[in-house]
């Protein structure tokens, strides 16, 4: 493992050392996925711990919950890899069981994404076209809400400029 | 037969004055320019010719002007815009500025046609404050139009209206009938687009009578063809049918083919609307047709897919495929994305209907790929869209800003003049009587001081007495006064 990994996790816990296990375990799922599953479990680990306390407020809870729901799709991942057809399948099912309106939908649609690859390396192309069906659709969602947000970013900047504008005009116009 | 053709050919080529030949030398490069490019640039040469034997600067411009419109027409857009440019420029030296807005209405619309929004909708707005400034009605109420249709390209369809309507009421104002057409045939699309599918009809009926009354074809043939859309949208589909045929007797009268092939591709949608699939069929195949003769590649891939998507639903899938895929090669080649995307969409539900998964998920994947490039490029528009637009209505305001700071600093001028001119009366040489301290005016008068100053200036008097005055006019009051001063003192 690389230093900067190991500096990390030395200096970190909770919600942010589950995140960096994640990282080290996406990392190096490729070369040596045997040490990724290692990584993983003690993400899992560490949040079963984190479930057991009681949170202060909602945004934890939900904080929790998408971290939760990450590191499985990284366990679903590194049996994909290891070629654990079933298991991948079951691990990035369970998310979808976790409470879905809470999850981000870029994980959701990960997780479609995935689930159509694994089903169509197992060969189960219908299954796969119907995961890949909803990943279609639920990327047309998010694009829609992206481009609508970054459009408001946009008119939000203009009417700002735009009021100190019309602000100057109407003293002026008093003036004159 | 013959003779008849070669004394008018006489005539033509023997005008009576210089300025008839070279209006025939205009008329001929007008003439030949797509039909006989060589001979339009031989009359172009003579041109050229008659001009340096015959300077004039302002035919030159006239020279310039013909061949930039005709670029534009022939939509070689470059050409136009270097042309143009150099027009400006000798407008610019001329001082003309009924060119320079001619110019710079032709710049603009080679700009809007290659997609550059932000600098036509700037020109264009030049050209109409110059025609507002001398008053051609005409040209103004054209640029209005124009900066109406640049903000329908940018999809601003609420400004693109207000402008249409401007334009409109230019035209109405100068009794110009085929301008008023005009205008409300955009009008009636933008309110289409917003749904009002009742006002975009009584547009396209109201343009409709104004051709009829003009007997102009197209004009009446475009304007059957829009009612047809309107209730097409109203979900009318005999009525739409009719007004579709119509216009497509009419655009057959006067062979306007590439209206026809439209004509017959929207029937062909609404004979799919009504399941006269074998009707909807004859329609595109005629369209298709039309289009291959005019080598229309993007509106022949266009009823392919229409024609792939039609054999889908009535399950001939090899027809479908085959469709299909005719249209994506097309799509391919013309590097349409949208296209492309449309033709993998079908091909994956095509698939899928046959149960075919593996070719369908393998043409969903290249769908999915093909939208996310086509989002990425559409929000970046969007942006770039509404920057321009926002670019455009902070530089009116900043305009605004600019004149009404002129007017603050004209007023501040003209009450420094009027303060300074003040000054100068009070600064200059006056005359005053040393016994009375009168002043003598610029009328002769002699004056109080008093008044002279409060006349001249904008001073203006208390009373009070001065110690000596006092002493000498009021000696037992400045008595008591004093008395008074030292009791004080001695407290």
């Amino acid at each position: 493992m690389e230093n900067k990994y190991q500096d990390k996790l030395q200096t970190t816990e909770g919600l942010t050392k589950v995140e960096i296990l994640n990282e080290i375990a996406l990392d190096i799922i490729n070369d040596s996925p045997e040490e990724s599953k290692h990584y993983n479990q003690q993400a899992l680990n560490l949040i079963e711990q984190l479930e057991d306390k009681p949170n202060s407020s909602n945004q934890d809870d939900n904080d929790l919950l998408n971290l939760k729901a990450k590191t499985l799709f990284v366990k679903g991942k590194i049996f994909h890899k290891s070629l654990d057809l079933d298991k991948s399948r079951q691990t990035f099912k369970s998310i979808l069981n976790l409470d879905q309106k809470k999850i981000i939908k870029k994980t959701i649609l990960d997780i479609y994404y995935n689930l159509s690859e694994v089903n169509e390396d197992d060969n189960d192309l219908l299954t796969a076209l119907d995961y890949f069906e909803k990943y279609v659709r639920l990327k047309d969602d998010i694009h829609q809400i992206e481009k609508n947000r970054l459009i408001l970013k946009i008119e939000s900047e203009y009417e700002l400029e735009k009021k100190q504008k019309e602000a100057e005009i109407y003293k002026l116009r008093i003036l004159s | 037969m013959g003779n008849d053709k070669n004394n008018s050919q006489k005539i033509i080529l023997e005008p009576n004055s210089k300025s008839e030949k070279f209006e025939t030398l205009k008329n001929l490069i007008r003439e030949n320019f797509n039909k006989n490019p060589d001979k339009a640039k031989i009359f172009k040469n003579k041109a050229i010719e008659f001009l340096k034997e015959n300077p004039d600067k302002n035919k030159e411009v006239e020279l310039i002007e013909l061949e930039s419109d005709l670029y534009l027409k022939q939509r070689n857009y470059f050409k136009t815009i270097e042309l143009a440019k150099k027009g400006l420029i000798l407008s610019e030296v001329l001082d003309d500025e009924i060119s320079k807005a001619s110019f710079n209405s032709i710049i603009a619309k080679a700009n809007l046609s290659s997609g550059r929004f932000d600098i036509a909708l700037e020109m264009f707005r030049q050209s109409s404050e110059i025609y507002n400034k001398y008053h051609d009605k005409k040209n103004q109420a054209e640029m209005l139009n124009e900066i109406g249709r640049s903000y329908r390209k940018l999809s601003n369809y609420s400004t693109a209206l207000e402008y249409f309507i401007q334009s409109m009421k230019i035209y109405q104002e100068i009794n110009d009938p085929p301008g008023v057409a005009l205008n409300l045939n955009h009008i009636g699309i933008i309110n289409i687009i917003f749904e009002n599918f009742q006002k975009g009809k009584e547009c396209f009926e109201n343009s409709l009578e104004i051709w009829k009354k003009l007997n102009d074809l197209k004009g009446i043939a475009d304007a059957y063809n829009n009612l047809g859309l309107a209730y097409m949208h109203m979900e009318k589909y005999q009525k739409s049918m009719n007004y579709y045929q119509q216009s497509l007797n009419i655009k057959q009268k006067i062979s306007d083919n590439r209206g026809i092939a439209n004509t017959l591709n929207n029937m062909g949608n609404i004979h799919n609307e009504l399941k006269n699939y074998d009707q909807a069929l004859h329609c595109y195949q005629q369209a298709l047709d039309i289009k291959k003769d005019n080598s229309d590649n993007r509106g022949m891939a266009s009823t392919l897919s229409n024609m792939g998507l039609l054999y889908l639903k009535i399950k001939k899938t090899d027809l479908a495929i085959q469709f299909a895929n005719e249209s994506l090669n097309i799509s391919e080649k013309i590097q349409d994305n949208k296209l492309i995307s449309i033709n993998y969409e079908l091909l994956y539900k095509i698939y899928k209907s046959i149960d075919d998964f593996s070719q369908s998920l393998k043409y969903l994947k290249l769908f999915s790929k093909f939208n996310d490039q086509i989002y990425s490029e559409e929000t970046e528009k969007s942006i770039t869209e509404k920057q321009i637009i926002f670019k455009i209505e902070q530089q009116e305001k900043d305009k605004e800003i600019y004149k009404l700071k002129n007017i603050e600093l004209t007023n501040s001028n003209q009450k420094l003049e009027q303060a300074l001119k003040k000054v100068k009366k009070l600064t200059g040489f006056i005359p005053i009587c040393p016994k009375c301290k009168k002043i003598r005016d610029d009328q002769g008068f002699w004056e109080e001081v008093e008044t002279y100053l409060y006349l001249h200036s904008d001073t203006q008097f208390t009373h009070g007495l001065c110690p000596d005055c006092m002493q000498k006019y009021f000696p037992e009051l400045d008595q008591y006064s004093n008395s008074l001063t030292r009791n004080s003192d001695g407290k």
